[in-house]
């Protein structure tokens, strides 16, 4: 299968200044070296907790942000690959045409003072620089795709729902066309009943399209629910990325285990295995030398405070940033009371 | 349910939205709960369907444009006769807020004061409930951090909200509810600005000073596994009314309304196959209550000719279970 998308080494730093010159005097790693591929037609997700740097890593990789260091190859429509990082910006808005994003909240994404018409129609507009009758009738189809009446795109944001809003943002980025769309929290201001619906569309859209999703969320079980391939982030690294169901199943890392562990599940008297994870992630200007997670890591010992674990295959494709990922003992189950 | 009377019963308990110079619209109505000593009791609704406002009414804290339509809520606190809060005296208000009642918010940075210190924030109620002096509040806001996990309580009890993190803010927030050993303890949305092991983190300290302090507990969730692994009962709201109330065990063995059937159908299963999600159709309804037709039934994929016709009520259908749906009402007649 073709890698749609390749992240090499990505850093995003920013500068911590300090005194009348503003001297550089340090740096907060939000995105500190992070690598992986995604498939094309894959759903990769990435998740961990606030903080983490998995919105910075998705905004580097659409150049929101620009990354301080590393690449990102995107596999071209005719199949030639392009670093992202380093496009200059007539060729960069040529590519939104193939790279999008839903972004998490449908309240400030959508611009109150635009009708959806003009909002789905902006893109096409902008970018593809298509004519008026044809952007009518490419609003109409992207509507019609996303479960929304035609009239719909003479209305405002405010005569909707968050969910209504939610489609339309994801309206607006399947209308160009694209293949790799960054879904950022997307269903995480949702309710319960309408994040199934949208969750049910994303799943239609993709089938229908084609699409390579990158999906970002701290809600373990819409990743699970959705994705292929996890990658799990702790302090702007990947501490592990694998199969999803491998992952869930078996977690190698101590904090994939107690990020398992941690979930409320619906199922009542259910004894809930030790958390295995003490406190707080500590802000990303306290990380030391060494592994970023021993200062919560139950298993932690000298070697992980001397030296920072590198991602190591274990023998079935998937990685793991642990010295002790061997030897840990066998996760903990949940278990009938 | 244990035998014992209610420490906080809520009687048909209606909340209206009445705005300056309009019509008063009614956003709960017929709510009624009970909460006992030691247990939890949690209410569970999508946005909108009136579980936060019921919250603040069980405090009688309600705040213009919201007000208490109808109803009494029931305070008992041993040694004492049964109040009524809604016949309350501000001052007798104020004296039972804090002091029987204590509440925890869903977000800790805007409901703590940025200006104080957290302890001068926990020591307050403590002056103001048991009348401690400056010098033995302190002692107790140090011993309360500690009791809530709080690393170095003596250091942290000078410390402004924002230099402590989201997850030790709340603790601090349970610090300030439990501060008098209230014997009812409202909790909206306690963990849902916080991290997933963070939560776990907090909802373990919440169980357990529930248990220790006997506390009755009403805990206001959107997160049915929050609700499971938490409560001990039940009640589901849509629309500004409770459709199904049952033990924690029955509701998720045995849900009876199909709003509740289809909340649960909606969420992403953690194991075995990953099948087609079934969500419930349509949108979440606006806040309000109505009363010619089932409040279900435009998203219901039961619905029948009978439930435009009349609303159902709430009605036993089995030993602590009772739902508000016609599909049981005709196998119990």
């Amino acid at each position: 299968m073709n890698t749609q998308l390749q992240v090499t080494d990505l850093r995003v730093h920013y500068p911590i200044r300090k005194g009348v010159f503003r001297r550089q005097v340090g740096a907060v790693r939000a995105v500190d070296g992070v690598s992986f591929g995604i498939a094309e037609g894959e759903t990769f997700g990435l998740v961990g907790e606030s903080g983490c740097g998995k919105s910075t890593l998705a905004r580097a990789i659409l150049r929101l942000q620009q990354p301080t260091g590393g690449t990102v190859q995107f596999r071209h429509r005719d199949g030639g690959e392009i670093d992202v990082t380093s496009l200059p910006a007539p060729a960069m808005r040529a590519l939104r045409r193939d790279i999008q994003i839903v972004f998490q909240d449908p309240y400030s994404s959508l611009n109150p003072r635009l009708s959806i018409g003009m909002t789905l129609a902006e893109p096409v507009r902008a970018i593809e620089g298509v004519g008026s009758r044809e952007r009518r009738a490419r609003v109409a189809e992207a509507l019609a795709a996303v479960g929304l009446p035609m009239e719909a795109a003479r209305r405002f944001p405010h005569e909707f729902s968050g969910g209504q809003r939610q489609r339309i943002a994801i309206a607006r980025a399947l209308i160009t066309r694209p293949r790799f769309v960054v879904l950022d929290e997307p269903v995480s201001a949702l309710d319960v009943s309408i994040r199934a619906q949208v969750l049910n569309l994303l799943v239609d859209m993709q089938r229908e399209r084609a699409l390579t999703y990158l999906f970002v969320s701290h809600d373990l079980s819409v990743v699970r629910y959705l994705c292929n391939r996890v990658a799990v982030m702790y302090l702007g690294r990947i501490v592990e990325l694998g199969e999803v169901d491998r992952m869930f199943a078996a977690p190698r890392h101590p904090y994939t285990r107690s990020l398992l562990a941690a979930i409320p599940r619906p199922q009542p008297r259910k004894i809930r295995p030790p958390l295995g994870v003490v406190g707080e992630p500590p802000g990303p200007l306290s990380v030391a030398g060494g592994c970023a997670f021993r200062s919560r890591c139950p298993h932690a010992t000298g070697h992980c405070a001397a030296e920072p674990p590198v991602l190591r295959d274990l023998g079935n494709g998937d990685l793991v940033a642990c010295h002790h990922a061997e030897t840990l003992p066998a996760t903990p189950r949940f278990v009938a009371a | 349910m244990s035998g014992a009377e209610p420490v906080l019963e809520m009687r048909d308990v209606g909340v209206e939205l009445a705005p300056l110079g309009g019509a008063a619209r009614r956003i709960t109505s017929d709510v009624d709960l009970a909460l006992h000593a030691g247990r939890t009791l949690a209410l569970v609704g999508e946005s909108g369907c009136g579980k936060s406002v019921t919250a603040l009414a069980a405090m009688n804290l309600l705040a213009p444009p919201l007000r208490l339509g109808t109803g009494h809520i029931l305070l008992r606190t041993p040694g004492a006769a049964p109040r009524d809060l809604t016949r309350l005296s501000p001052a007798e208000l104020r004296a039972a807020r804090g002091g029987q009642l204590g509440m925890i918010f869903q977000d800790p940075m805007t409901a703590l004061d940025p200006a104080f210190q957290v302890g001068e924030q926990i020591a307050e109620s403590l002056r103001a409930h048991l009348g401690l002096s400056r010098r033995a509040a302190h002692d107790r806001a140090v011993e309360l951090l500690q009791l809530v996990g709080i690393h170095e309580p003596e250091r942290r009890v000078r410390a402004y909200p924002f230099q402590l993190s989201g997850g030790m803010r709340q603790r601090v927030m349970i610090a300030i509810a439990v501060a008098c050993s209230p014997a009812v303890l409202i909790a909206d949305e306690p963990t849902t600005a916080l991290d997933v092991t963070v939560q776990a983190q907090i909802l373990e300290l919440l169980r357990e000073l529930g248990a220790r302090l006997g506390m009755a507990t009403l805990l206001i969730t959107h997160d049915l596994g929050v609700v499971a692994e938490n409560a001990d009962t039940v009640a589901v709201m849509y629309r500004g009314r409770i459709v199904e109330r049952a033990s924690a065990e029955a509701l998720f063995t045995a849900p009876a309304h199909p709003y509740t059937r289809g909340l649960l159908a909606s969420l992403p299963p953690l194991d075995g196959p990953r099948e087609r999600l079934r969500p419930i159709p349509g949108q979440v309804p606006p806040a309000g209550v109505a009363d010619a037709d089932c409040p279900f039934v435009a998203r219901c994929p039961e619905a029948m000719p009978r439930c435009l016709a009349a609303r159902p009520a709430l009605t036993a259908i089995a030993p602590e279970h009772e739902a508000a749906c016609f599909l049981h009402a005709t196998v119990a007649a």
